[in-house]
């Protein structure tokens, strides 16, 4: 569904990817996991055709996208929430949901999907009306993530929806997570710097390092693979 | 002085500092509306004020509006119809000059994307100003009408003491309010006003959710310049216009949207009324000529002491 | 007096300035028309006006939209010393160089606390305010006496053209100093701050102090040109003065020139007053305004297709010479060894001591302790987040701890401002290198120097001593806009050398490095090292860290959770907990 092929992009000399090459299949869930600095909001900022690539392509549903300028992404199903949650600070709960379906299939459903994302977090329903610049980062998360499923998307990238987070809270919406996963079946395209969750939740992943890609394979496989350890602690 | 004639200049001075106050807070909502989403400070708003003056003026006279609503009701269409006209001028000035120099790239920086835009909009203040001499010449014009220097006349307290409500600004104000509400009620409710403060708080993840950044600006720039416009044209109604009239208000502009907090666009309204306020009652005490002045001592006090205003950057609706 | 060998020496320069001024000068005496004699005379004072318009915000990077306050103030000491107390203009000009030196700093040292558009909003008001109160204050129209006997006394000529030669003066004057600036410690610590102003301070500037210099210096110039101005005009009136156009015109030839440049003000007054003059002058009844309207187009072609100013842009399509003189740096790629060290016996150089910091409601910082030993490099490292930017912003100086202290070599360094602790020896990288792309390496890094060496000499010596223990030594002269990333870091490394720090704050040198480049990197720093220097370093670079640091401290969530042997640490299980997650370690472990 989704096709990285040796996707490349530099930001004035750094090098941020380097011939990155990632699968995603249709509903399937995948992980990205790698040390602090090694590309991967990177990665989703090309995804989303936020940077230029300079050189390699990205393919989705066998369409090149360098051909589909970003805003017009998310109304292809690929829906992006962004490392911090990034959420409308000063729009409320509600607002920032309904900001979530803007594309034209999702504002047709929105008075539907509305009634689900409030099902599937009671504690947004609640806190409808506040402004999201006033919830607690659990929330924010919550608030993002909702933003990003309002969208009836395909395939759901979240980066690393757990930091900054208490390790409880972290944990919660990690089940969240999985929970659409199974219930949906969207793809999900997950970037985490908490490798285990991450990965015994994957169908298969990917570890990045220094804007490469070093390691990939089925999440039994990268468990015990030592050289996780290594990619991010350097022994 | 007689007590009564105290009491009735200083609720004269209440009274007109409201009315104009109310007026320049929908001048102030069109400049903050631009900055808020964009984060540009757009020398050229004056400028809007005065195109929105001769458009107003040119449907008033030109086209017919008042001899063929009357010119109570036609200058306030004419007012309307101004705001339409430099609406369409705002979103072509916007494509052809801003484009390239905001959007995505540079929305959110608070250091670097700045002096552009600043030194370009002072260029189109500089164009429009002088571009309008050529066009319209230098005489100044309004809207005359009967209602310009007639007033109703509220006795208050039943006495001698009396207030005179000019008409043609009690009009005026009352329109300012209609059409500073319907903007509220847009930037609110309205799904493309929620898209418009979507992208002024992150226009990154704006993007993520399909919204085009650029049209949002387009329209910001496109709407607030309108909304000074219309704020021009009634001011048109009781004062006497020419090319370089924005220089006039540009600082009531810019202080009102200060003082109300720069990120927040009803705010600034507050932040206008404010400073008519101001204006009129330093009048009470200082010379006619200090008034303008007066303004922008309160302008760089406030930038120096609260730069934040009053309403700050994290502000709530309304 | 010049070192460096990428310029033309100053006499030169003055001396072409003063040709070419002459030049113009004689020409203009040509002209038998007096509205001619008025507009080269006009031409001359605007381009001063934009030059030391220059001098101020093509430096600093602060763009004044009021610097007609200065032309204005200056115009009428110059007016009302005349007309109320009869005292020449000659001395009036003198007076009001000092007045403005005064409005400078009146002006400018509230104002400075100021960031972006609220800087430039302030600015725009000041001069308008006083039009206002000059306008109450009853000098709508200050009109110079037309004297009879002794005329020249009072800087009235029959000969209009000898106001040209004045003009010419002043011109010239306004350039040498300009010149005299943009080589000079002035200059170039005024460019260090508007490239960055954090990392300025951290190389030992005091940016408010360099602002103040400036704005000084160019108030003064200005209330000279405002001076010249009345006299030749012989009328001051608040609008001609105080008005937008004032200030308009000074920023926009000098953005349409070339903003930062010592000719670029030259150039866009020679190009737009005459235009603008003219076609006023021609077309005045049937095109009111045109003047304005040509500055207003101006500026928007400017910025919008050449946004550095016409002469930069034209200069880019010159090949410059000596440009790859010497071509790129060889790197060694060798991979790095470390030699073996015996750890550090010697009295801690740098003590942390139970550091705390809180944002908010967020503990960035709790009870970090460390010792820093000299000679010896310590590596910061941690999951992201973790605290260790706040944490190096607070041994440099930029943000004050809530809680505990930090002793370099036995003195509290807590509270004092970046560029003090600088100058007491603690020296810092930045990892967004910005470069002067315009100059020489070596110009670029000498701003290291001019922390604690007052003689540009003695600086220049220390920065060529800098670039040599970097390895850069072959590249000084080369222009800094053709380095690549890696000559860049270590450009940047000589820059914080330069200095001559005892201890070193590297913040994360080798992010984005190919592996080859790390490799010569890591040499670099080892030889730094080795010459004595202390060193600290936050990196993510983990396999690098790992070769490099004789310790580690982890930080995690704004704790120290480990410190010691690097290979030590990381095998540590609460250390592989909070970089890949409680499960993983546990899952490790089992």
């Amino acid at each position: 569904m989704l096709r990285l092929d040796n996707v490349s992009v530099s930001y004035g000399g750094l090098h941020a990817l380097q011939e990155v090459s990632i699968e995603v299949g249709v509903g399937e869930f995948v992980a990205i996991v790698g040390p602090n600095g090694a590309g991967k909001t990177t990665l989703f900022r090309a995804i989303s055709g936020v940077v230029p690539l300079q050189g390699g392509q990205i393919q989705y549903e066998g369409r090149v996208l360098s051909d589909i300028a970003a805003p017009d992404r998310p109304a292809l199903g690929i829906a992006h929430v962004p490392e911090g949650r990034q959420v409308f600070r000063t729009l409320t709960v509600l607002e920032n949901l309904e900001m979530g379906a803007q594309t034209p299939n999702a504002r047709k459903a929105w008075p539907d999907t509305r009634k689900r994302l409030f099902k599937l977090f009671p504690r947004l329903e609640e806190r409808q009306m506040q402004f999201a610049g006033t919830l607690s980062g659990g929330e924010q998360q919550m608030v993002a993530i909702a933003r990003g499923l309002a969208s009836l998307p395909k395939l759901l990238m979240l980066d690393e929806p757990s930091m900054g987070l208490a390790p409880i809270m972290a944990d919660q919406i990690f089940e969240q997570v999985e929970k659409i996963h199974r219930e949906q079946g969207i793809a999900i395209l997950l970037v985490e710097q908490r490798v285990a969750e991450a990965l015994s939740a994957c169908d298969h992943g990917y570890v990045l390092e220094s804007g490469r890609i070093v390691l990939g394979g089925s999440h039994k496989a990268l468990m015990a693979d030592p050289r996780v350890k290594q990619a991010y602690l350097g022994a | 002085m007689n007590a009564y004639v105290l009491i009735e200049n200083v609720l004269q001075a209440l009274y007109t500092g409201l009315v104009v106050g109310c007026i320049y807070g929908l001048m102030c909502v069109g400049l903050a509306l631009i900055f808020s989403v964009m984060r540009v400070i757009n020398f050229a708003q004056g400028e809007f004020l005065m195109l929105g003056m001769y458009a107003a003026l040119f449907c008033f006279a030109q086209i017919g509006v008042g001899a063929l609503l009357g010119p109570g009701v036609g200058a306030v269409v004419a007012s309307l119809l101004a705001g339409v006209i430099v609406f369409a001028i705002g979103a072509i000035l916007y494509d052809v000059l801003l484009r390239p120099v905001t959007g995505l790239s540079v929305a959110g920086t608070e250091g670097e994307g700045h002096y552009p835009q600043l030194t370009l909009t002072l260029g189109l203040s500089l164009l429009l100003q002088n571009g309008g001499l050529i066009a319209f010449g230098s005489s100044p014009q309004t809207i005359r009408t009967p209602l310009s220097s007639s007033a109703w006349e509220l006795p208050v307290f039943g006495q001698d003491i009396s207030l005179f409500l000019n008409k043609a600004r009690t009009v005026a104000c009352i329109v300012t309010l209609a059409v500073a509400f319907a903007v509220a009620i847009f930037i609110n409710r309205s799904r493309h006003g929620k898209m418009l403060r979507a992208a002024a708080d992150n226009a990154e993840a704006a993007t993520y959710m399909g919204i085009r950044v650029t049209r949002a600006h387009r329209l910001a720039f496109a709407l607030g310049a309108a909304i000074s416009a219309i704020a021009g044209g009634l001011v048109a109604t009781y004062y006497p216009f020419q090319p370089y009239v924005g220089l006039e208000f540009i600082i009531v502009m810019y202080a009102g949207v200060v003082l109300g907090g720069m990120g927040s666009v009803m705010g600034a309204f507050w932040g206008g009324i404010t400073i008519g306020l101001v204006q009129q009652l330093s009048t009470l005490v200082l010379p006619q000529q200090l008034q303008n002045a007066t303004i922008f001592v309160v302008f760089l006090l406030i930038i120096l002491l609260r730069p934040q205003g009053l309403f700050g950057r994290n502000v709530e609706r309304v | 007096m010049s070192n460096a060998s990428d310029n033309v020496p100053f006499a030169w320069s003055v001396a072409i300035v003063v040709v070419a001024i002459a030049a113009y000068v004689g020409l203009a005496w040509l002209t038998p028309d007096r509205y001619y004699q008025l507009i080269f005379t006009i031409i001359l004072i605007w381009a001063a006006v934009g030059v030391a318009f220059n001098l101020f915000s093509g430096y600093s990077g602060l763009l004044s939209f009021g610097h007609a306050a200065f032309f204005g103030l200056g115009a009428y000491t110059v007016g009302l010393l005349f007309v109320n107390a009869g005292i020449s203009p000659w001395i009036g000009i003198v007076v009001a160089a000092l007045v403005g030196v005064v409005a400078g700093v009146v002006i400018g040292y509230p104002t400075f606390r100021l960031r972006g558009h609220y800087f430039a909003l302030a600015m725009l008001a000041y001069p308008l305010v006083l039009l206002y109160v000059f306008q109450w204050l009853g000098f709508q129209e200050v009109s110079l006496p037309m004297v009879r006997k002794a005329a020249a006394d009072y800087m009235q000529f029959a000969d209009t053209r000898v106001y040209i030669a004045f003009s010419g003066v002043l011109l010239a004057i306004a350039l040498a100093i300009n010149l005299y600036v943009a080589r000079s410690r002035f200059g170039l610590s005024l460019l260090a701050i508007k490239q960055n102003e954090p990392a300025a301070m951290a190389a030992g500037m005091n940016p408010l102090s360099w602002k103040l210099k400036a704005i000084m210096l160019s108030a003064s110039l200005t209330s000279v040109a405002g001076g010249l101005y009345a006299v030749v005009q012989l009328i001051v009136t608040p609008e001609s003065v105080f008005g937008l156009l004032v200030s308009s015109r000074a920023l926009i030839v000098t953005l349409f020139g070339g903003i930062g440049t010592v000719a670029g003000p030259v150039v866009g007054s020679l190009i737009l007053i005459p235009l603008g003059e003219v076609l006023q002058a021609q077309l005045s009844d049937i095109l009111p305004g045109i003047q304005g309207v040509v500055l207003g187009v101006a500026i928007i072609a400017v910025v919008l297709l050449a946004p550095e100013g016409v002469l930069p842009y034209v200069m880019k399509r010159v090949p410059r010479k000596g440009a790859t003189a010497g071509g790129v740096l060889a790197l060694d790629t060798t991979p790095y060894v470390r030699e073996t060290n015996a750890p550090s016996v010697a009295a801690p150089m740098l003590e942390v001591r139970d550091i705390a910091v809180r944002f908010g409601g967020l503990q960035a910082l709790s009870k970090v302790t460390f010792d820093v030993h000299p000679a010896e490099i310590l590596g910061i490292i941690g999951p992201n987040g973790a605290g260790k930017t706040t944490l190096f912003n607070i041994l440099n100086g930029f943000i004050a701890p809530t809680q505990g202290g930090v002793r370099f070599e036995e003195r509290e360094i807590v509270g004092q401002p970046a560029y003090e602790i600088c100058r007491a020896g603690i020296g810092r990288t930045f990892q967004i290198v910005r470069p002067f792309a315009g100059l020489s390496v070596l110009r670029n890094v000498v701003v290291g120097a001019f922390a604690h060496r007052h003689d540009e000499a003695a600086a220049y010596a220390e920065a060529r001593n800098a670039l040599e223990r970097v390895g850069l030594s072959a590249r000084a002269g080369v222009l800094a806009g053709n380095l690549t990333t890696m000559e860049l870091r270590l450009m940047e490394l000589a820059r914080a050398l330069a200095g001559q720090p005892k201890l070193l704050l590297l913040d994360e040198t080798l992010a984005g490095l190919g592996a080859g480049e790390v490799e010569h990197m890591l040499r670099a720093i080892a030889a730094i090292r080795k010459q004595g220097v202390a060193i600290v370093i936050i990196e993510h670079t983990m396999h690098a860290m790992v070769r490099l640091a004789d310790r580690l401290v982890v930080l995690d969530h704004g704790e120290a959770i480990a410190t010691g042997d690097p290979e030590a640490v990381i095998n540590l299980p609460h250390v592989i907990e909070a970089y890949l997650g409680k499960k993983w370690a546990d899952h490790a472990a089992a």
